[in-house]
């Protein structure tokens, strides 16, 4: 039994005044911070950029709305990480997309998983993504929350490129593009993945991004054009799929 | 420096600097490499150029998914 105390972003304990830090037990209870971001209504049809996931998970982001290439018929995918869709290859075609995510109380399905690019722990990836079909069409709007509508045309990454996102846990934030080419391991709870050729992002003031960002769409700061897709991080650093990869992956384009 | 110079000083580090514990990845960033390393005693154990290219290393902790 704990205490859940519920707060729009996580800090640092370093960057609370001692009266806005969360005693670890209060009367004796234990308490357990949780990061909501800003509450509002359960409204559809939503924007990316908020909460979603499998029922498997956490939570995470609903990166942005695409559709096959060449199709007219409506159908319309969310795109996002394969460990906020699919569990880290642990989910099957067909599964529940929740809106929001479970951390977040999520239980309603907003979209049934599609496909995703399996995560190979004995060899190297390029991408940590997948797609979800959208239950009724029209329930998730194109744009993302605050930065509005996206250009569907990539950018090509560029060192010093200033990029902005929208997630779940640290809203809306903006930084800069640090790497081109990153080749790093990343630790999921079912092992250590290689991935190659990432885009590293570092936050302009604060963390670019945080535990439950994963998926947000990455965009270019002046023409909102698509660059990457958030899926990992450590200290300072966050790290991002390039879009083109994402997008060939699955025939899809951006909505 | 040309980027395929630094690619190429990459793809030399990966091998060599590589198997350095504590080393989690490598990086191209502005006419440089760039090495990701667990924590601060790893940092001392890579070197400031590597074959003619300037070396910035970056402390990231274990890099990990971003879900909730």
């Amino acid at each position: 039994m704990a205490l859940r105390v519920y707060v729009k972003t996580k800090l640092p304990r370093a960057r609370l005044t001692p009266s806005e830090r969360i005693p670890p037990r209060i009367n004796g209870t234990p308490t357990d911070v949780i990061a909501t971001g800003t509450i509002e209504a359960l409204v559809r049809p939503t924007p990316c950029g908020i909460s979603c996931g499998h029922p498997g998970i956490t939570a995470g982001t609903m990166g942005c709305l695409v559709r096959r290439t060449g199709d007219e018929d409506g159908r319309r995918f969310i795109l996002s990480a394969n460990h906020v869709l699919a569990n880290s290859n642990d989910a099957a075609a067909g599964d529940p997309i929740l809106e929001p995510g479970p951390e977040d109380g999520g239980t309603s399905p907003i979209a049934r998983l599609t496909d995703f690019q399996p995560i190979d722990f004995d060899g190297p990836n390029r991408i940590d993504a997948a797609i979800a079909e959208v239950i009724v069409p029209g329930d998730v709007l194109p744009e993302i929350a605050v930065i509005g509508p996206v250009q569907p045309s990539p950018s090509m990454p560029a060192v010093h490129q200033r990029v902005r996102k929208h997630g779940r846990t640290t809203l809306h934030t903006g930084g800069v593009v640090v790497d081109l080419a990153a080749d790093i391991r990343v630790h999921y709870t079912a092992g250590v993945a290689e991935f190659e050729g990432q885009i590293g992002i570092e936050g302009g003031d604060g963390a670019f991004a945080l535990g439950g960002d994963s998926g947000s769409l990455v965009v270019d700061a002046e023409s909102s054009r698509p660059v990457a897709l958030v899926f990992a991080g450590g200290i300072g650093t966050v790290f991002a799929n390039p879009i083109d990869d994402v997008l060939a992956r699955f025939t899809v384009e951006i909505v | 420096m040309e980027r395929k110079d630094l690619i190429t000083a990459k793809a030399a580090a990966k091998q060599e600097l590589g198997r350095i514990p504590g080393v989690e990845g490598f990086g191209i960033g502005d006419a440089s490499l760039r090495v990701y390393v667990h924590d601060a005693a790893v940092e001392r154990l890579v070197p400031s150029e590597f074959h003619g290219v300037p070396v910035h290393c970056v402390v990231t902790g274990s890099v990990s998914p971003l879900s909730g």
